[in-house]
This record gives structure tokens, C-alpha cells and sequence, in this order.
């Protein structure tokens, strides 16, 4: 019974992980946020390759 | 030299402290040995640089040097001498490695003369403990992490971040807004004078030098000093970060978490973009955060339920260490005042929770969540020990908390009280509507993001912890504490507190309360710099909650490292671009400077001042000085990157009188705007000199007394001779 009450909190928990995700990534201005992230990291492979070339 | 010098008088300061604490290791644990470390040097190169710069008005590296490594073998005499080597029937078996001494059998109970046991044996004794005690909890480290795939992963992307941060820390100049504007010049007026003293103040941002605390400043000075340098001065905030780390391990196992756990933690709380961007910062934000958690762990040792007996009589170490940390804290930003104030009230509520002992709640018996770094004690009698001693609780506190944390950052207040006639001028302080100190103005000048300015504050914290921002900053206006904090780290909170209540955890609800309390009434709590202690908070409930729920754990491990991840890929920054850090890798270290990286943040506003820095950076040397005339952008750049010339705020509506101030300060360059009243006047002057007839004796060379060295559209450099 006590594990029953621990296995529904756990997944309430998982729950509540999973809808703050959502609200987290969701946010218009993530899609911008990932574009310079993408950007930033091809930029660095571009030069580490430059460097080792 | 001044590597050797640096490396020397580091090696002295804390290995002599850490020697002395080691005497301790049945009081302190291993790693709040060493965060009690780092504190007492913190304090002594505060101490000391206070000594020379206040008192002796001689705050330069050579007698900054030799006062350290003078306390240092004091600290490191008294540490030897006072340790007590075990009978030698106890230590017979490690004397044929430990004390070698030449001709003598070292084998067997016989006793040696006393000098070498007291000396000799001693060092040989402890300094063959520390190094045993350091590889073993090193062994100890990487079998708890290696039996977790998920937290080697954490702790492999934690140490590839620590070298990313040395290594743009070490290739880039120091480019954030308030460390130009006033953190580093006045690094540079205190190393230029020798000196910490009051300075002319020509406008609003420079006042900010002369009245904020300036604890971390003097720990930038000693970043700087000896090297001559500020090629690390950037890095000096990661040693908090390190020491934040350990302190969330210390207070985890404190909690009576699994090792595990407590790594997972402390791991946590490096994985917060405010926190990676900030550690190659000279902002103090971290540092503040980091010296609040380190004080509430060492006041966690004044627990009678968690602690033996012998704990108890040995908690004015601890709580000696959380007054020194939370002085150096006071005396690190305005702000200081609040978190002594919330320690004390929450202590003295803590010992009258306990002295009344509702619900009986202190006396349960046996706990499971006893400190595994001690061992364990039988229960207490109702009420805990000790607590009906209120007095003399009260004058430990005293002694050993209050005192210390006056020494260390009381200062400024009482200069500033001096100075200003208020101990946090220029803010206004009124209570009851009735003006306590007068000030320029009340609370804080930096008006609020529109984003934000309707909001409740509530809603200002869910939106600044969504981060609806596209790019991480290291001020962290509208974000900073990445999507560990807000998809993990809050829900974690709720079921930490629900199972601390539920299992009697009361130090985890104790630390709660006083971080919870602390980041309500901190003003602007929705900017995460300045309440990045509350992850604290976060990263010790996610070590409960993983306590809580574990064999459920591995959905749970696996949603962190997947967070980790993503953290660890996005935590950067448009201010180092790669292409920038491909040219900087290959210039030499003297060229890489602010106006050649022109960093994203301040490159709108300070493009047209690159010439002239470029040109203070190649030109100002030692001896030189150089007179400016106006409100610059920054005050940083006025110094060279070795901050070996002198920088001077010398202005006068009298060109005579000018004249004589400048011969009189000996400036050899003078920095003036173009078309400037200086400008003008100069002119004139040189053209009198031309026009004067030749026979009236006046030299044409009275005009080279102003030589034109630099010159752009907005600045001229002239050379001073007379």
C-alpha cells in the first residue's frame, strides 16, 4: 500500500517533469535560442577543424 | 618570477591552514576541512591586504608577500607543534617509510629523542596522513562514480566545462559591463596607490568605486599582484564555484544523503548557465551565493541531534568558520547586511524551537538520518543538550560568529558611515517613514525590464525561469538558471519538503526555510544572479528526492543527464565567439585585448574608444601616468593589462592651476576629449608660443610641453613635459 502511494506520486512527479518541459521548450523564443546554439556550435567545428588542418 | 612568487605564497597561505585544520579531523569532515581551507586563506589575504592598504597605506607585492609567508609559517609552527602524534607502538609499523633517519634503526618501540619526535616524526607523521587522506577519498571519489554510468557522464561534461572555463578565462581580457565600469578600476587604484582609500569621483559610477564592499575585490588584487598581470584575475570567481561544489557534497551528507546522491547534487549546482558564464567573470555574484551556502553548512554542526558529543564540543571551529565566511560575504556586496541578518534571526529561532521543543520533535529516537561522516551517538535527552545553556550559546555566537563576521566586512560600513554619514550610501534608509540616512536615492536605480514591469511576482518568476530570452548572458537578466532549475530542480523542492516532513529531516527544513526566506526578501530575487544560492536549495532536494524515490531513480538519472547535456551545449555565450577564440589562440598573450576581442556586450557603445585603448595597451608602461579629464565609457581600459601605470581624474576651469595639478601629480600623458575645454585652451597656449617674438627669449620648445601622441575623431593623448 505504501509503495502503491510512492508509485503515483512518482509518476505525478514524471508528470509534472514532462508539462515543465513542455512550458519550458515551448517559449517562441526557444526556436531563436536553438538557431544561435546551432550556429554557435558550427562555428566552433569550423574552426577547431581550421586549427587542426 | 612573479609565477614562482604567485605559486609560492598560494602554496603557503592554504597549505599551512589545511595543515592546522587536519588536527581537526575528528571534528571537521574531509571536505569542510577543505572549504574551512579556503575560507581561512580568503580571510587572510583579506586581512592582510586590509593591513597594508588601510593601516600602512603599502599594499604593494613585496611586503604584500612576505607578510603572508610570515603568517603562513606561524600557522604552519603552530600546527606542527600542536599536533599529537599517537604513542609509537601505534605509528611503529609506518616508521621504516615515514622517518627515514640516517644510521638509526627505525624499527621497533624505542623512543626517539624528543626533538626529532616533535619535529621530525611530526612533519613526516602528518604530511604522510594528509597525502594517505587525499588519495584515499580520491579512490573513494571515483568508486562512487564509477558504479553510476549516469554520474560519470555528469561529472566527465563537469570537468570539460572547468577546462573550457580556464581556457577562455586565460585567452580572453576581462569584458563584462560592471567589471570595466567599476570592479577592475578599482583593482587598478588600489594597486596604482597601495592603498585603499577614497578617490575623486568625477561621476555617478565612480562613487560606486569608493562606497561598494570590496572583500572580492582585494581577492582580484591578490589575482593580480604578484603576477603583474590580469591574465587569471577573470578566473577568480571559479574558485567559488569549485567551492560552492564541495559545499552542496558537505551539506548533502550533512542531510545523511548516500555519497551518490551528494555528488549528484553538487554536481547539479555547477549546471546552471548563470553559473558557468559568471565563473570567467569579475562580477561577485557567485561568490556572495557560494559564501552564504558555505555558512550555512558549517552552522549545520551546531546540531546536538546530528552530532556527537565530541562535535558539540568542538562546534566553535565551525561556527568560527561560519562567521569568518559570512563576514567576507558582508563585506563583498551592499546587500551583505540582509543574509547576516536572516543567519542570526534564523539561529536564534532554531535554538528557541529547540529550547521549547515543540511536538516534542527533538526528541525522536535513533536517527536514519544521522551524519555518516561521524560516528554515530546514542539519542539525546528531550529537549537536546546544551539548549538549556542559552547563555552561554549566546556568547559563542558572539565570540566565535558575530565578531568575526564584523571583522572581516564590517569595515566599509563604518567607512562609508564615516565618509557619508550612512553605512550603505548612497541608498536612502527610512523606516516608519522616518529617514535614518540620508542617501542619493531609495532601493535599486536599474529600472525594471518592460517585460517584467506588470507583472506580479510571481509571474516575474515564472517568466524569468522559463527563459523566453535567445541568447544566455552573464548578468542573466531574463534567464540564467537553464531548464535544470525550472523542469527539475522545482518539482524536486516539493517532494524534498513533503519527505523531510515525513522522515524528521529537520536540518533540510531548517536550510530551507533560511533560503527560502532569504530569496523572498531579496530585493529583485526574479534576477537569478543575485539568488543563485536558492539552487542550493534545488540541487539538495533533487539528492532527497532521489533518496526518496529510489529504485524508481534511473527515469529520473536519466532526464538529468539529458538535461545535463543540453546545459552543457547551450551554456555560451555570444560575447566568445569560436571565430574569436580561432584568432585569439594564435596572438601573442600581450595582444590579446578588450578592443581587439570587442565583445557583443559592449561593442555598440564602446567601438569608438578601441583606438585609444589599443593605443594605453601598446604605449602606457610603469612610471607612466595618465591624467583623464572627462566621464569615460570605462575606466579599466585607461589601465594597461599589467595595471602598471597610474590613472588619474585631474580637472580644473583654470588652465594655470590646471598645470600645476598635473606637474604636481607628475603625469606624463594627458587624456582629453577633441574640441574639449582642455583642448581649446591648449591650442591657444601653443599657439602664444609660436606668435611670441623670437627676441623676447621664449622657447618654441614650451609648445612640445603638449606633444600630440595619439589622436583620433574623438580623443587626443599628449605627452606632458615640463
Amino acid at each position: 500500500m505504501k509503495e502503491h502511494g510512492k508509485d503515483i506520486i512518482f509518476v505525478l512527479f514524471i508528470l509534472t517533469i514532462l508539462i515543465l518541459a513542455i512550458v519550458y521548450f515551448s517559449v517562441p523564443e526557444r526556436v531563436l535560442f536553438m538557431e544561435n546554439e546551432i550556429g554557435w556550435w558550427n562555428e566552433f567545428l569550423e574552426v577547431v577543424k581550421r586549427v587542426f588542418s | 618570477m612573479e609565477i614562482i612568487s604567485y605559486i609560492i605564497v598560494n602554496l603557503f597561505l592554504f597549505s599551512s591552514w589545511y595543515v592546522l585544520l587536519f588536527k581537526k579531523k575528528n571534528c571537521l569532515s574531509f571536505i569542510d576541512r577543505l572549504i574551512g581551507t579556503f575560507i581561512l586563506g580568503l580571510a587572510q589575504i583579506i586581512f592582510t591586504e586590509m593591513l597594508l592598504g588601510v593601516l600602512f597605506k603599502r599594499l604593494f607585492a613585496a611586503p604584500l608577500f612576505l607578510l603572508n609567508i610570515s603568517i603562513s609559517l606561524i600557522v604552519l609552527a603552530i600546527a606542527i607543534a600542536s599536533f599529537t602524534l599517537p604513542p609509537s607502538h601505534q605509528v611503529r609499523g609506518e616508521q621504516e617509510s615515514a622517518f627515514p633517519i640516517k644510521g638509526r634503526k627505525t624499527t621497533g618501540t624505542f623512543p626517539l629523542p624528543l626533538w626529532e619526535r616533535g619535529r621530525v616524526r611530526g612533519v613526516w607523521y602528518i604530511l604522510k596522513n594528509i597525502l594517505s587522506e587525499f588519495k584515499d577519498k580520491t579512490i573513494q571519489f571515483f568508486n562512487i562514480i564509477k558504479r553510476d554510468i549516469v554520474l560519470l557522464c555528469i561529472f566527465i561534461l563537469f570537468l570539460i566545462s572547468v577546462c573550457w572555463i580556464i581556457f577562455t578565462g586565460y585567452l580572453f581580457p576581462s569584458y563584462t559591463w560592471d567589471a570595466l565600469w567599476y570592479h577592475l578600476p578599482t583593482v587598478g587604484y588600489i594597486i596604482q596607490s597601495g592603498a585603499i582609500q577614497e578617490n575623486i569621483t568625477p561621476s555617478f559610477i565612480d562613487l560606486f568605486i569608493n562606497i561598494f564592499p570590496k572583500n572580492i575585490e582585494l581577492f582580484f588584487i591578490w589575482n593580480t599582484i604578484f603576477l603583474k598581470s590580469d591574465i587569471i584575475i577573470d578566473l577568480s570567481q571559479l574558485l567559488f564555484t569549485i567551492a560552492g561544489v564541495f559545499t552542496i557534497y558537505s551539506i548533502a551528507v550533512k542531510l545523511g544523503l548516500k555519497e551518490e546522491y551528494a555528488v549528484y547534487s553538487s554536481l547539479l549546482f555547477f549546471f546552471a548557465p548563470v553559473i558557468i558564464l559568471q565563473s570567467t567573470t569579475n562580477y561577485i555574484d557567485i561568490a556572495v551565493a557560494v559564501l552564504f551556502l558555505i555558512a550555512i553548512n558549517f552552522l549545520l554542526y551546531d546540531d546536538p541531534q546530528n552530532f556527537p558529543e565530541n562535535i558539540i564540543k568542538n562546534k566553535k571551529l565551525p561556527i568560527l568558520l561560519a562567521g569568518l565566511a559570512t563576514g567576507i560575504l558582508v563585506g563583498s556586496k551592499g546587500s551583505g547586511p540582509l543574509f547576516i541578518a536572516v543567519l542570526l534571526v534564523m539561529v536564534i529561532m532554531g535554538k528557541f524551537i529547540r529550547y521549547i521543543n515543540p511536538f516534542n520533535i527533538f526528541s525522536s529516537e535513533y536517527k536514519k538520518f544521522s551524519v555518516k561522516i561521524i560516528p554515530p551517538h546514542p539519542p539525546l535527552l528531550k529537549g537536546g543538550r546544551g539548549d538549556s545553556q542559552g547563555k552561554s550559546s549566546f556568547v559563542l555566537y558572539l565570540i566565535y560568529f558575530i565578531v568575526p563576521a564584523a571583522l572581516m566586512g564590517g569595515y566599509w560600513y563604518i567607512k562609508n558611515l564615516v565618509v557619508y554619514s550612512n553605512p550603505v550610501y548612497p541608498i536612502e534608509v527610512s523606516f516608519l517613514n522616518i529617514k535614518l540616512f540620508k542617501g542619493l536615492y531609495g532601493g535599486i536605480i536599474d529600472p525594471v525590464p518592460d517585460a517584467l514591469s506588470r507583472l506580479s511576482l510571481l509571474g516575474k518568476l515564472f517568466y524569468v525561469w522559463r527563459e523566453k530570452v535567445e541568447y544566455y548572458l552573464y548578468d542573466s537578466r531574463l534567464s540564467g538558471f537553464g531548464p535544470i532549475w525550472f523542469i527539475l530542480l522545482l518539482p524536486s523542492t516539493v517532494i524534498a519538503v513533503f519527505y523531510a516532513i515525513k522522515r524528521k529531516i529537520y536540518n533540510f527544513l531548517f536550510l530551507s526555510v533560511i533560503l527560502i526566506v532569504t530569496f523572498i526578501i531579496y530585493p529583485r530575487n526574479w534576477y537569478t544572479r543575485y539568488v543563485v544560492f536558492i539552487l542550493g536549495l534545488g540541487t539538495l532536494s533533487f539528492g532527497l528526492t532521489l533518496d526518496y524515490f529510489k529504485e524508481r531513480q534511473k527515469t529520473i538519472k536519466i532526464i538529468t543527464l539529458l538535461l545535463v547535456i543540453y546545459t552543457f551545449f547551450t551554456a555560451n555565450s555570444p560575447c566568445i565567439m569560436p571565430w574569436k577564440i580561432g584568432e585569439f589562440v594564435k596572438l601573442p598573450a600581450k595582444e590579446r585585448t578588450i578592443a581587439r576581442h570587442a565583445p557583443f556586450n559592449i561593442d555598440l557603445q564602446a567601438r569608438q574608444d578601441y583606438g585609444l585603448w589599443v593605443w594605453i595597451s601598446n604605449n602606457m608602461s610603469k612610471g607612466d601616468t595618465l591624467a583623464y579629464t572627462f566621464e569615460p565609457l570605462f575606466l579599466r581600459p585607461l589601465w594597461n593589462r599589467d595595471f602598471s601605470n597610474k590613472v588619474l581624474y585631474i580637472k580644473s576651469e583654470n588652465f594655470n592651476e590646471w598645470i600645476k595639478n598635473l606637474k604636481g601629480n607628475d603625469v606624463t600623458h594627458i587624456l582629453i576629449k577633441q574640441n574639449s575645454i582642455e583642448d581649446k585652451k591648449i591650442q591657444e597656449f601653443k599657439r602664444l608660443v609660436y606668435n611670441t617674438p623670437s627676441w623676447l627669449g621664449v622657447s618654441k620648445n614650451l609648445a612640445e610641453r603638449f606633444k600630440v601622441v595619439y589622436s583620433d575623431e574623438n580623443y587626443k593623448v599628449l605627452r606632458f613635459g615640463y
